[in-house]
């Protein structure tokens, strides 16, 4: 008999609470538990980075984090980043904007890294862009529009310098 | 191109059927606005309205009858840490000539995205087995992928050459980038050692082979 354990995980915004295996990872949790599935899985192997999303603001990969861990904390993904199609979250709308995506396997994560670069360092240079998503793989765009886009985020939120 | 033909085939055919619908000549009708309309007047029926009456639907064939041939030039500027072997990229500026792009966005989309995996061809990439057939790089912990600190942004020049082949002028773009970056970075980095004595490094170019190579050429030298 498999034990399981209670977890109480707020997933944008949303308290969420299952019984779960201890060894269920934040990702499958998510994406079958919550049933919310932009966050996508591409190695399982804390490579790739598909399946980034924030953990009490920082941002995690969520393959790499077992549900038991986010116990009675917040969890964001793409999902709930921004208030609806018609009101994307700065960041997603500097991707659409430079389009900064082809295939869009990557895009949730690369946006939810995004997210949490601009919030530690507001206006990175391009180097800093670079170095600070090495662990978000992308096969299709070569980074270029995904660096645009981060830039022209920093541009669009302004903030402090 | 055959979407393309297939379209000017069905307006034809919709204008026909206008035409006895509407009692005009089918050189006065035009299509637009999902309408076929009488030039000059009010007087129209829609595309929906004709197909409702009877199915609007062509097929056509095109063959271009021989291969287009797109083109282009890609220059690499890389450098190449003598001591430890690491090739860095700096620059890349590439020419990719498709002829008439419909839609520049995913045009440049696709060049960058070959640029990438053709640098990435010479300096990372690479499927290894043991001897036993088993492989080695089955992960993206073993296997060399470009994230973006191992690239630089792209410089693209554009150039439109029309093929005569078909009635866009359009050409192939999606390889463009994997075949003209390779060849360039790879050039780029042989050129950086050979003032050593290099000639040759396989694909890719790690660092563990450009350090082989140059103290296997330095070596020869003494
Ligand atoms: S799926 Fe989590 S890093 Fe690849
Ligand atoms: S857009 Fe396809 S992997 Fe990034």
């Amino acid at each position: 008999m498999t034990s399981t354990v209670k977890v109480q995980i707020t997933v944008n915004g949303q308290p969420t609470s299952a019984d779960v295996e201890p060894r269920l990872l934040l990702a499958h949790y998510v994406r079958d538990v919550v049933g919310i599935k932009a966050t996508n899985i591409g190695c399982d192997t804390t490579s790739c980075g598909a399946c980034t999303v924030l953990l009490d603001g920082e941002s995690v990969k969520s393959c790499t984090v077992l549900a038991v861990q986010a116990d009675q904390q917040e969890v964001t993904t793409m999902e709930g980043l921004s208030p609806s199609p018609d009101e994307l979250h700065p960041v997603a709308a500097a991707f659409r904007q430079e389009h900064g995506l082809q295939c869009g396997f990557c895009t949730p994560g690369m946006v939810m890294a995004t997210v949490s670069l601009l919030a530690e360092n507001p206006h990175p240079t391009e180097r800093e862009v670079r170095e600070n998503l090495e662990g978000n793989l992308c096969r299709c765009t070569g980074y270029h529009n995904i660096v645009r886009a981060v830039l022209a985020a920093a541009e669009a939120q302004g903030g402090d310098s | 191109m055959a979407v393309y033909k297939a379209a000017g085939e069905l307006a034809e055919l919709a204008k026909q059927r206008a035409a006895d619908l509407l009692e005009a000549s089918v050189d006065d009708l035009e299509v637009a606005d999902g309408r076929v309309g009488v030039r000059g007047t009010d007087t129209g029926v829609s595309l929906a309205d004709l197909a409702a009456r009877e199915q609007l639907k062509v097929e056509t064939v095109f063959d271009s009858g021989a291969a287009s041939f797109p083109f282009g030039a890609h220059v690499a500027v890389v450098e190449v840490d003598v001591e430890s072997g690491k090739a860095v990229v700096d620059r890349i500026v590439t020419v990719d000539d498709a002829g008439p792009v419909l839609n520049p966005l995913l045009a440049e989309g696709q060049r960058h995205g070959g640029i990438a995996q053709g640098i990435a061809q010479a300096l990372f990439e690479e499927v290894v087995y043991d001897e036993d057939g088993n492989p080695l790089t089955a992960t993206f912990a073993d296997y060399g992928f470009p994230s973006a600190a191992e690239l630089p942004s792209f410089t693209l020049v554009d150039m439109e050459t029309p093929t005569p082949l078909n009635p866009l002028g359009a050409k192939g773009i999606g390889e463009a980038g994997t075949i003209g970056a390779t060849p360039a970075v790879q050039s780029a980095v042989v050129d950086a050692v050979s003032h050593l004595g290099v000639r040759h490094i396989d694909m890719p170019a790690t660092p563990l082979r450009v350090w082989t190579a140059i103290q296997a050429a330095t070596e020869g030298a003494k």
